[in-house]
């Protein structure tokens, strides 16, 4: 399998009036051909922004900055606004978190499906309204051709995402990122929308970024982690490792805070402290602050990664050979 | 136009509103939905019929009355109402119900046009300056603000001095001076609009910015926008009257509502011809009254928050 996306030092940062807020921190990760890879983290650790940041959708006053965002050999940088414009709903895919809001409220759902295949596939009106209705029927939507010139408000949670998701999946984008697809609705439903995501991904072959801070949500539905905080990438593995055999010292805490069905417990065990303020971010490892293991090196100096195993990067100094002989 | 009326019919409504029943079944879209709600307002119902009545009354001026406009009886001067004439003659003796029905053809249309001038100048601007935001949002929001700090009669009286009184000059003069309200909501509402979902949707499926801003975000935003647009086409009515009383309005013999009145300057006619400036005063009085009343209306079908 190669490369699919490939990005290389991305950064995002936000030039508000209280100073630059960085969003993102030089992270890089690859995406393979028909993977699906998960993005964990606490609110605001930059998981949205760096896929936003993917598309080029972050506006003013965002700025993004990278040294490499390949998708599919292409260099998504150097395209023009118009190219770009023709890549995204055609090669890149997008699915929201709210699927309330994200629906445009004066349009019927028909309307707003054809959109995305009258724009990016040069369908006429009839074929368009045929591959919609079809599109609504692949993702399980009763009454297909009723709901196509339904309006928004007459379709239930559930309902909408699922034809935000037809959306998303109408022009068989090679990406497809899903921005907490799931957040919003409730649990039965959510098990419904990821077990049809998962199906459809078979079937589109389509590459998914998943992002999510449920560690369940993610364990069912990806192949591989990346764990975020502070718009670094602390680690990055396979699910099954990531779940089992966590190492960096963030990644433990939150598996620990999870709570587990198989063991009782009294209290849930939190992560002590909060999120730093992305303004006063502190020096060297941004979690140093909170990290039971924290050193003398992790607040002088970023930890650079470390492949412990194949395929297994974490970003911290208990891994290294320096941290190691300081802890010695 | 049409295009853009077209959206109207499968309009607005910020999602609130939106959470009527639906028995029967049918697709409620959500100009049906605002239709529904309007018409169960009967203040808002009787204005928008004595609206329509005088529309019509106006349309068909020449088949309503045997006389030609501007037709001089010159032996009938300033004649009381008679069957003859029903309500009796001017100064020069043209017949004033004759006046006053085609008059109504050029006030209304006056009101109409200028109404929508404003409205184009005003969705623009407002619609530039919400979306790109930035120096031109500061640039255009000055320019508004100048326009408002002047005087706004003293503006227009200047402006039709200069220019030179004459139908589309009053049309002209309206349009480019009461477009700031419309202006100052739209960016009001694109602020708002823009930071939507869906607005992020739709960039996500590749839809370019004209496409966002026509297409995504103005159907959202017309609701108020057709509200203060009915609003100020009652001002608008107002101002031309105005004007053409002081005779820098639309010209006789064109007559329009505001210049049939002109004659009522003079204390020997408001005092002994009331038939001269009664009726065009009435019928001001009416038309701005019903244009209210739609408007007001219009609020109430579409503001989800005042529902009930």
């Amino acid at each position: 399998m190669s490369d699919l996306l490939q990005v290389k030092n991305l950064y995002t940062s936000f030039n508000t009036e209280d100073g630059v807020v960085p969003a993102v921190n030089g992270i890089s990760f690859n995406l393979k051909h028909g993977e699906s890879l998960g993005i964990v983290g606490e609110s605001g650790c930059g998981k949205s922004v760096a896929c936003l940041s993917i598309m080029r959708l972050i506006g003013h006053p965002g700025k993004v900055e990278a040294d490499e965002i390949k998708l599919d050999g292409t260099e998504l940088q150097a395209l023009s606004e118009k190219k770009m414009r023709s890549m995204r709903g055609n090669d890149m895919a997008f699915i929201f978190q709210e699927p309330m809001t994200s629906l445009n409220p004066v349009y019927t759902i028909g309307f707003q499906l054809q959109e995305a295949i009258q724009l990016h596939q040069g369908l006429n009106k009839e074929q368009s309204q045929h591959k919609s209705i079809e599109m609504l029927e692949m993702v399980g939507i009763p009454r297909a051709e009723k709901v196509f010139s339904e309006y928004p408000h007459s379709l239930s949670g559930g309902m909408r995402q699922r034809a935000m998701i037809a959306m998303a999946l109408s022009c068989e984008p090679k990406i497809l990122f899903a921005d907490e697809p799931t957040t919003a609705l409730d649990v039965t439903i959510q098990a419904q929308i990821l077990e049809l995501m998962t199906d459809l991904r078979q079937r589109i072959n389509t590459s998914i970024i998943f992002i999510s801070h449920d560690l369940g949500v993610i364990s069912e539905m990806v192949d591989r982690v990346i764990v975020m905080y502070c718009g670094i990438i602390i680690e990055d593995t396979d699910v099954r490792t990531l779940i089992k055999n966590p190492r960096h010292p963030y990644t433990i805490g939150l598996i620990n805070s999870k709570p587990r069905i198989d063991v009782e417990l009294e209290r849930l065990e939190p992560i002590s402290g909060s999120v730093p303020n992305p303004l006063n971010m502190p020096s060297g490892c941004p979690y140093h602050p909170r990290c039971e293991s924290a050193m003398e090196i992790c607040r002088e100096k970023l930890p650079e990664n470390h492949e412990i195993k194949d395929g297994h990067r974490v970003c911290c100094w208990l891994f290294s050979e320096l941290g190691g002989k300081i802890k010695s | 136009m049409s295009r853009f009326m077209s959206r109207f019919t499968r309009n607005p409504a910020k999602t609130g509103i939106l959470n009527e029943t639906n028995n029967n079944d049918e697709v409620l879209s959500p100009g049906k939905i605002i239709w529904k709600r309007f018409r169960r307002n009967k203040i808002a119902m009787i204005g928008s019929f004595i609206l329509l009545i005088l529309i019509i009354l106006a349309i068909l001026a020449p088949v309503l009355t045997p006389y030609e406009r501007d037709a001089m009886e010159l032996q009938n001067r300033e004649e009381p109402p008679s069957s003859e004439h029903l309500l009796g003659t001017d100064r020069q003796g043209r017949d004033l119900l004759t006046r006053v029905l085609y008059g109504g053809r050029i006030s209304l249309s006056v009101g109409l046009v200028a109404s929508s001038l404003q409205m184009v100048i005003g969705v623009i601007l407002g619609s530039l300056a919400g979306y790109y935001g930035k120096w031109l949002d500061t640039l255009i929001m000055r320019i508004t603000d100048m326009v408002i700090a002047f005087p706004f009669l003293a503006l227009a009286i200047t402006a039709a001095a200069v220019l030179g009184p004459s139908i589309y000059n009053t049309m002209l003069i309206i349009g480019f001076l009461t477009w700031t309200e419309t202006c100052r909501l739209v960016r009001g509402q694109f602020l708002s609009i823009k930071q939507m979902e869906y607005i992020e949707a739709a960039k996500a499926t590749g839809a370019n910015e004209f496409r966002i801003i026509w297409h995504h975000m103005l159907p959202n935003a017309l609701a108020p926008i057709l509200i203060s647009s009915t609003l100020i086409m009652a001002t608008a009515i107002l101002v031309e009257a105005a004007l053409s009383y002081l005779g820098l309005g639309v010209q006789a013999p064109m007559p329009s509502w505001g210049n049939i009145l002109e004659p009522a300057r003079s204390m020997i006619v408001l005092m002994n011809m009331w038939w001269l400036w009664l009726p065009p005063g009435f019928l001001i009085f009416i038309s701005v009254l019903s244009i209210n009343l739609v408007g007001d209306g219009l609020r109430d079908a579409l503001d989800p928050r005042l529902k009930n």
